[in-house]
């Protein structure tokens, strides 16, 4: 009882911090889930674009404006906005275009000429580059026939009529699902900080000389003060563990009720363990509180850049993937996506689920083993 | 005096290690990490063929046409196109197909989620079923011009429909890569951490707050000497630092800074370097509580400021720029990256002096403040 007292004590001088860490993770989850919207059918993402019609209102102006707000999420504005170039720097607007003075009598003179436009040099710029060169060749290609203006634009319409359409395979919404799996992904760095700092931290101030002498000459025997702070930290990880999946289940609704959320906060929890076995090895390799806080940043900010967490893995180079496979964060974020990714019904999505949980469990066990051979070793 | 306490300090501060680990270890741990973490995520962005699977129907067989414009856009490296039966398809969508198109009437195309990737598809795909409108508008003017068609004019058609002209003319400035952003935080941040140091020094000085304050106090020097001796010092290990760490990123990292001349890297880098002291050292003459606790708490509000400042995404740092203008412009950190931003994309360097004086602001700012409090600084007579 004493022991469990003293880690409360110590624990509670802690909670601002963890409070921290909670605040952190939402802020973080809610501005890279940036459309959490329901949709079960399939929305188009389309770039922002800044149409900058520095000519007179037209026909086909009108029909050009009405072509791109299909195709992307037009703003049109009849000057040149002051922080533009900044605008573009920050990806506000994907592209922006140029109508300049005399669009309108090239059009008429049959006869198009370039338009300026300025991109951000994106993905999404390079697809909106192709939209926009698809329309002005089918207008030229209808000027050259040698249609009139209002045949031209009849022919525009008929031509950019939908002809195909996107299903969604998946049985849940799909924002949703992302919005989970990033979730997920940033409680790598969550776990593996509060873990570490908290763990290594208390544990660190039960092993200071004086504390540790007076348990030794206490009546409790050793071991069972230790039994009692492995039984304190397990409780608060699994503490730990709890209070986020509520939170997930508190900001991302239904989905998190789901059978994916469900493997998720099963992945977690497997996940958190060994991040458990992490303080414990840091706790026992430390013996000043500095360097506990070194240690965690350093180690939680490497495996959520370099496994994927932060930076998805298809975006990571090679060297850096091979490297990232000695982390357990690797595997455990490898199964957030995978589970995101799969349908969850065949046997084969269990067994790769299986395989990856049972990796990080023989990590947890390596992290177990080395620890206690480090105790020995101190004793 | 002021040359052996300069020396002394200098010594004190090297050999700190938790202070060296924050203000020069970390920053460059971080920034290798973004490198790691980031150097693909240029090329990612720039196009790469979407993989897709096409189902290999009678419908496909009988409009060989389809399969032409498939073709086109296999070579033009914008679809990479496998063709296979449809459930095969589907099934690889747990992989890194993008999505399973099937060409009828309608094309219908099969996805798992909403995406740039998936959104292209659709595009493509549109377009294709474009051409067949085309045909027949082209066949109806033909028609009422009374024109006789026959293959020469069919194939003359389908070479002018194909026919893709480049109508757009980009005007934009050709270093666009907000990555470096993050970069330019990393390096704002080490300045503003320099407040550690001033800290450092300040606690040093302080006879409340150490034992080598106390005896600072009763040596027969000015005080103001001996300030002025180890924010000297401090200085110097700042500016190194500084200069190490703009150094590493860019040669060893390879960091576009823009063509700028390096004395305009000196100076906002010092410049910021000399804010980070002055408040570390107003934030030591405010603060009773000891140098563990100053030290945790400026490091904690420079991470703020950095977030702020755009170092885990430049899309907070546009937020706070167009919502909360005033907040960033009181944000120091987030005033050297925007110095970098400005010296890397803009041509003129308006905004680069505007960035340095507002340092320059907060310098004295806090150096006035730290002045009138230690002026009124006593201690109890005994």
């Amino acid at each position: 009882m004493i022991v469990s007292k003293a880690y409360l004590k110590i624990l509670k001088k802690l909670i601002p911090s963890l409070f921290i860490f909670v605040a952190v993770t939402v802020f973080f989850t809610v501005l890279s889930v940036k459309d959490t919207s329901k949709s079960e059918a399939f929305i188009p993402v389309n770039p922002n674009v800044l149409l900058v019609n520095l000519d007179e209102d037209s026909k086909i102006i009108d029909n050009f404006k009405d072509y791109l707000s299909k195709k992307t999420k037009l703003t049109v504005v009849k000057e040149i906005p002051k922080d533009i170039d900044d605008a573009i720097f920050f990806e506000d607007y994907k592209e922006v275009i140029y109508l300049n003075k005399g669009f309108t009598k090239s059009f008429q003179n049959k006869k198009l000429e370039q338009i300026d436009i300025k991109n951000s040099n994106s993905y999404s710029s390079i697809m909106t580059d192709m939209v926009i060169n698809n329309y002005l060749n089918r207008l030229n290609y209808y000027l050259e026939l040698g249609l009139s203006e209002d045949e031209v634009i009849n022919s525009l319409n008929r031509t950019f009529n939908e002809k195909s359409e996107v299903s969604i395979l998946k049985d849940v919404d799909t924002n949703q699902l992302v919005g989970l799996g990033v979730f997920y992904k940033i409680l790598n760095y969550t776990f593996i900080s509060n873990s570490i700092y908290f763990i290594a931290f208390i544990l660190n101030k039960f092993n200071e000389e004086k504390r540790k002498n007076r348990q030794l000459v206490s009546k409790t025997p050793f071991k069972k003060i230790l039994n009692r702070l492995f039984i304190c930290n397990s409780l608060f990880t699994i503490g730990l563990w709890f209070l986020f999946v509520v939170i997930s289940l508190l900001l991302l609704g239904s989905i998190a009720y789901s059978k994916y959320g469900l493997w998720m906060m099963i992945t977690s929890f497997v996940f958190i363990i060994n991040c458990m076995s992490l303080g414990f090895l840091v706790a026992s390799l430390v013996k000043k509180e500095e360097p506990i806080n070194m240690i965690q940043n350093i180690y939680g900010l490497a495996t959520s850049f370099l496994c994927g967490a932060f930076v998805p893995v298809m975006y990571l180079p090679k060297f850096v993937v091979a490297i990232a496979k000695v982390f357990p964060s690797y595997w455990y974020v490898d199964t957030i996506d995978f589970i995101t990714k799969s349908d969850l019904k065949e046997g084969s999505s269990f067994i790769y689920i299986g395989q990856n949980l049972l990796v990080i469990t023989i990590f947890t066990i390596v992290f177990y083993l080395v620890t206690q051979y480090v105790n020995k070793r101190k004793v | 005096m002021f040359r052996h306490n300069f020396k002394y300090i200098l010594k004190v501060l090297l050999k700190s290690k938790e202070m060296i680990f924050w203000v020069a270890v970390f920053p460059l741990i971080l920034s290798t990490l973004f490198y790691m973490a980031f150097s693909n995520l240029d090329n990612s962005t720039s196009f790469k063929k979407v993989d897709v699977v096409v189902v290999n129907n009678t419908y496909l067989e009988k409009n060989p046409y389809y399969k032409e414009s498939l073709k086109r856009l296999q070579e033009n490296d914008i679809l990479n196109i496998k063709y296979l039966g449809k459930d095969e398809g589907i099934k690889l969508l747990d992989d890194d197909i993008y999505a399973v198109i099937e060409f009828e009437d309608k094309a219908k195309i099969h996805t798992k989620f909403n995406g740039v990737e998936q959104t292209l598809v659709k595009n493509v795909v549109d377009q294709i079923y474009e051409y067949s409108e085309i045909y027949k508008i082209t066949l109806e003017k033909y028609a009422k011009e009374g024109k006789k068609i026959d293959s020469n004019l069919m194939m003359e058609t389908a070479v002018k429909i194909s026919k893709d002209i480049n109508f757009l003319n980009n005007i934009s400035k050709k270093q666009v890569n907000p990555i470096v952003l993050s970069y330019y935080t990393v390096l704002a941040m080490t300045a503003i951490y320099g407040a550690t140091i001033g800290l450092f020094v300040i606690n040093t000085f302080n006879a409340n707050k150490s034992k080598i304050g106390l005896r600072m106090e009763v040596i027969p020097s000015h005080k103001l000497k001996l300030i002025l001796s180890g924010i000297s010092a401090a200085f110097l290990v700042l500016s190194t630092i500084l200069l190490i760490a703009f150094l590493y990123l860019k040669f060893v990292l390879g960091i576009e800074f823009g063509d700028v001349l390096f004395i305009n890297i000196l100076l906002l880098l010092f410049n910021g370097g000399l804010a980070g002291l002055s408040i570390g050292v107003l934030v030591g003459v405010l603060l009773k509580k000891n140098l563990e606790v100053q030290i945790g708490i400026v490091i904690s509000i420079t991470m703020v400021f950095s977030v702020m400042a755009g170092m885990m995404g430049y899309s907070i740092k546009r937020l706070i720029d167009t919502s909360f203008p005033l907040l960033n412009k009181i944000n120091p950190v987030n005033l050297i990256s925007d110095g970098f931003y400005s010296l890397y994309y803009f041509d003129d360097l308006n905004r680069f002096y505007s960035n340095n004086w507002y340092l320059v602001a907060i310098t004295i700012f806090s150096t006035l403040i730290t002045y009138f409090i230690a002026r009124r600084k006593n201690y109890d007579s005994i």
